[in-house]
């Protein structure tokens, strides 16, 4: 495992402080996020729906739906960790907000720009990265999760087109997306060599949303099955080559994951903010809640674990950046954060007692969010088996 | 624009903007002045002086005359109806230049606050603004007989004391009810009409439709600047109604804890509390409101908290500025009672 | 297409600062820098005049050199170009003082149509500025504006004076001054961000506005900050005592006191 740059002798200071601009992205977006979109936090949530048209056009004006994208297709062009940064503060005043925002921008966007053509990023990449339309990335079926080389949608040439048929399983963004990079099968006896990515447009025929999820968090996320039913996918809008669909994917979720990370970094310290500041004003038996050991050493905790999230996810933001492997990393991070996010939640519920069971106070909310950042992009059992495979190559003697 | 004067020429006397309010009646502030501007002049042995400059301005002399000023000097025309940011300022440069006040006294109205810092900048002079405090000092540094103003600074967080020592006049705007007013008895002033010579035809801003009577339109509870809030110990829904008789007189709004709004007393959207919404405004009024965290955890960056609980030993005492250990019910009667009084004089 | 100059100050966030209680001033250690809220405002009301209308939008601050930072931020917002007005013989100046600076570095700029200020900083909390430019930029001041528009060459605007909503007719150039509940800040694009500090900073020392160090700063200045102490914050708990009618009589007259009632 090689950091730094090697062969150069140019003095690294390993920089732990954000950089101006960095700053002025986390300014940027917390204002948006705390005058724009906490008032929408319950709504989204209690009622299920998504953010009204008028607010998604704002974030698009403010380049949230491409943050990294170049300029030229109208995003940010910004690096990694302003990204995290970005989806850390969306998801703290509302994790639902904040996945939408970063599924569209580095499962989608992202692997259009790293992969794609430049016809393909001519046709497709300023429209996503302009928020006129939001994306996804389709994988996981009823049938094949974790297990992703099962997948039994398949795509069948014909002439200039591939035909598609199959059905996949909660696809976030399904009930708004406009585009999917969807995973299809040439040859399923070849399992991981037989997949292909497609970009799929919700307006080609054949092509239908299903039932959209009626979940225990994310309620705000329109997370839905997809129907293909002999949908005509011209050949031009194969990603990469037909070979590459899987790596392409596992690549992809690379990328992802370190939103997914900030994501639940986010939600953690939306939980730990809230419970730090009642534990100050409540007060029993004489004295703030905050003064006993037994709330003070919880939210030591937390304070700790959101602070070893943020170093793991901005490590891994910074690979990638640099153009270094960061499967491993990236794995660790989402792992990491999403276990610490869960943690906190029910600890500060705890906390809060009787007033964090009700839903009138977010503190329940925060909870519901957290649990699936566990299992999406990959569940922690799965980035366990990442790591651990890592380290049995990198130890083994062989 | 004027070189900076030295105090070698020869500056006295206390001046005293005395504004007429609406075409009605003396401003309060100005005649506040005039008390404070009768004790700094006497205490520098110099004359204090009320310069009016109004419509039918002869008709407001008496009763400035009964706050001690030694001199009015007033102007008279119906160009004079309103204040204006070129005239006015044209007006007091000449009086300014042809008498030499030391001091001159400003209300903070909206008139003051434009009028003072247009002056400062004509005769390169000082101002300090708000003033919470004038004393006369003599300072080992600066001189002697200076004027000390003191005023808040980093938004209220400290209070500074600033002179003026060499330029000429020192000036300061006062808001008003910070000091109080003392009618001086069988007080005589004398009198001096000043003509008044304009050309208003250089005036700048031309009004393109007849203006209009603007009342404040309704704010939502975050904005608002004075709450009257309601719960529990008010008893019943027509009791805490009359809360809004109160923030009507008063010009606020309306706010409620988690009781009333469950009894339907009121809307949700008047519940403050962690729940509900947090609020920040100049007053808070809480009428049988006993203080639970939920409620004032949203209302602790109030800048002034009144309770009205029967309870002495609520908690909400604790975050209050003034408490008030009475029936909410029947205090909240008083004090409309008391506040419709008010408006009636 | 309207040139307009916005005035903005970096001042330390006292709303939020800790202050050193001997000397009664800000602990700048512990307290961070931002814009003044007003001149957030008074940026605003140009760019929202520049997507009407079109403009050229130029920021000027004067302070010390990190005052570049609120620059950034204009710049971030949208502006066109920025102005730093910045010397050591500059430290120290009051509100004349400073309205005499920044108005030889305003004339400095070219021809403008409209200059806008924020109303009130909230470290000096005076208010002087906006009042003082127009005397010395010898251009009409405009407050509490509701609505603007341009037409035929001349603004049209609607705005509170005293009593009144009045419709009024300005010719350009003219001063504006801008406070808290005129508008929302827009919130900085991400694109914007990116490119900010890759910007030019044009710089304004007292060598390029002329005179001498006494007509500067401390020295320039006609006041002067003899003490400075700490306000306490802390709640009084005045509890009141007396008939029910006597607190009410209480209870008005402190409300008079602290102007919350008007006569």
């Amino acid at each position: 495992m090689t950091y730094g740059r090697p062969g150069h002798r140019d003095s690294h200071i390993m920089d732990f402080i954000l950089s101006k601009n960095q700053l002025m992205v986390q300014k940027s977006v917390r204002k948006l996020a705390t005058e724009v979109l906490d008032e929408w936090a319950p709504v989204l949530d209690r009622e299920a729906r998504p953010l009204p048209p008028e607010i998604v056009a704002e974030m698009g004006r403010l380049n949230i739906w491409g943050i990294q994208a170049p300029q030229q297709f109208g995003g940010a062009g910004l690096d990694s960790i302003s990204y995290a940064i970005a989806i850390e503060e969306l998801s703290r005043v509302s994790a639902t907000v904040g996945l939408g925002v970063t599924v569209h921008n580095s499962v989608c966007l992202a692997p259009l720009l790293k992969f794609g053509t430049p016809e393909q990023t001519e046709r497709f990449a300023r429209d996503l990265a302009t928020g006129r339309k939001i994306g996804g990335f389709t994988v996981t079926e009823p049938q094949a999760g974790s297990d992703a080389a099962s997948i039994q949608t398949i795509a069948v040439p014909d002439g200039d087109h591939y035909i598609l048929n199959g059905q996949k399983a909660f696809v976030t963004n399904g009930g708004v997306g406009e585009l999917f990079l969807t995973a299809a099968s040439l040859d399923t006896s070849k399992k991981t060599a037989g997949i292909a990515l497609f970009i799929v447009e919700k307006s080609m025929p054949g092509f239908e949303v299903g039932k959209i999820e009626d979940l225990m968090g994310m309620r705000g996320n329109m997370v839905s099955e997809l129907f293909f039913n002999n949908v005509r996918v011209p050949k031009e809008n194969m990603l990469g080559r037909p070979e590459d669909g899987f790596r392409i994917s596992m690549q992809t979720l690379d990328i992802g994951r370190i939103g997914i990370a900030a994501q639940a970094l986010g939600i953690g310290r939306a939980a730990f903010e809230a419970a730090a500041t009642y534990a100050t004003e409540r007060k029993q038996f004489n004295k703030p809640i905050g003064t006993f050991q037994g709330v003070s050493f919880k939210l030591a905790d937390m304070k700790t674990a959101l602070d070893a999230a943020r170093l793991l996810i901005y490590r891994a933001a910074d690979l990638k950046d640099r153009g270094l492997p960061f499967s491993v990393e990236s794995a660790m991070c989402k792992a990491f954060a999403s276990s610490t996010a869960m943690r906190i939640c029910l600890d500060a519920l705890q906390i809060f007692g009787g007033y964090g069971y009700v839903k009138d106070l977010p503190v329940e909310r925060f909870f519901r969010d957290a649990k699936v950042t566990e299992i999406y992009e990959g569940t922690t059992e799965v980035m366990k088996i990442i790591i651990g495979n890592s380290i049995i190559k990198e130890f083994s003697r062989l | 624009m004027a070189d900076t004067q030295h105090t070698n020429d020869i500056y006295s006397d206390v001046w005293v903007f005395t504004e007429i309010q609406d075409h009605e009646r003396v401003l309060e502030g100005a005649l506040e002045l005039l008390t404070k501007g009768r004790e700094i002049a006497s205490r520098l042995n110099q004359r204090l002086f009320a310069v009016v400059h109004a419509l039918e301005a002869e008709q407001y002399l008496p009763v400035i005359e009964q706050y001690g000023p030694d001199v009015i000097l007033y102007c008279s025309d119906r160009a004079l109806k309103h204040y204006d940011s070129q005239m006015f300022p044209d007006l007091y440069e000449l009086l300014i230049r042809e008498r030499r006040p030391s001091i001159i006294l400003f209300p903070s109205t909206e008139a003051g606050t434009d009028l003072a810092p247009r002056i400062a900048q004509r005769f390169s002079t000082g101002l300090t603004s708000h003033c919470t405090d004038l004393t006369v000092m003599d300072s080992m540094e600066h001189g002697q007989g200076l004027l000390a103003m003191k005023r808040p600074a980093y938004s209220g967080n400290a209070i500074a004391t600033v002179l003026c020592p060499h330029a000429r006049p020192q000036m300061a705007t006062v808001q008003q009810g910070v000091f109080d007013k003392k009618v001086v008895p069988g007080h005589t002033a004398e009198i001096i009409r000043l003509p008044f010579e304009y050309d208003i035809s250089k005036l700048r801003i031309a009004n393109l439709e007849a203006p209009v009577r603007w009342d404040k339109p309704k704010v939502p509870l975050e904005q608002a600047q004075i709450v009257v809030a309601g719960g529990r110990g008010l008893g019943s829904r027509r009791n805490f109604e009359k809360l809004f008789e109160l923030s009507e007189i008063m010009g606020g709004e309306v706010g409620a804890t988690r009781v009333p709004v469950f009894n339907g007393w009121c809307g949700e959207e008047r519940m403050i509390g962690q729940t509900g919404r947090t609020i920040r405004p100049k007053l808070y009024l809480g009428f049988g409101i006993s203080g639970q965290i939920q409620h004032t955890a949203s209302i602790v960056e109030s800048d002034i908290i009144v309770s009205i609980n029967n309870n002495a030993d609520a908690p909400i005492t604790e975050l209050s500025d003034y408490v008030v250990t009475e029936d909410a019910n029947n205090f909240l009667c008083r004090l409309i009672e008391r506040l419709k009084k008010e408006k009636r004089t | 297409m309207l040139s307009i100059a916005v005035t903005i100050k970096q001042v330390p966030d006292t709303q939020k600062a800790r202050f050193d209680p001997k000397t009664g001033t800000i602990d700048r250690s512990g307290t961070e820098s931002i814009m003044n809220p007003d001149d957030l405002h008074a940026l605003e009301m140009a760019l929202s005049i520049k997507d009407r209308f079109g403009a050229v939008i130029t920021a000027i601050t004067m302070g010390p050199p990190h005052a570049i930072d609120v620059l950034d931020e204009a710049y971030a917002l949208g502006v066109d170009s920025c102005v730093l007005v910045s010397d050591p013989a500059f430290a120290g100046s009051d509100s004349l003082v400073t309205s005499k600076t920044l108005s030889s570095a305003i004339c400095k700029l070219g021809a403008l149509d409209i200059v806008i200020t924020g109303c009130e900083a909230i470290d000096g909390n005076t208010g002087h500025v906006g009042f003082q430019l127009s005397e010395y930029l010898d251009m009409p001041l405009i407050t509490q504006i509701h609505k603007f528009d341009v037409c035929d060459g001349h603004a049209v605007i609607e705005r509170l004076y005293g009593h009144e909503y009045q419709k009024i007719k300005v010719e350009f150039p003219f001063l504006m001054a801008i406070g808290k509940n005129s508008n929302r800040v827009r919130i900085p694009r991400l694109a914007d961000i990116n490119a900010c500090l890759d910007k030019k900073i044009i710089t304004f020392s007292m060598k390029d506005l002329g005179g001498t160090t006494m007509e500067y700063g401390s020295a320039g200045s006609p006041t002067v900050v003899i003490e400075t102490e700490l306000f306490s914050h802390k709640r009084t708990r005045e509890v009141f005592s007396g008939s029910p009618g006597d607190k009410a009589d209480l209870l008005v007259h402190k409300l008079k006191k602290h102007n919350i009632l008007r006569y």
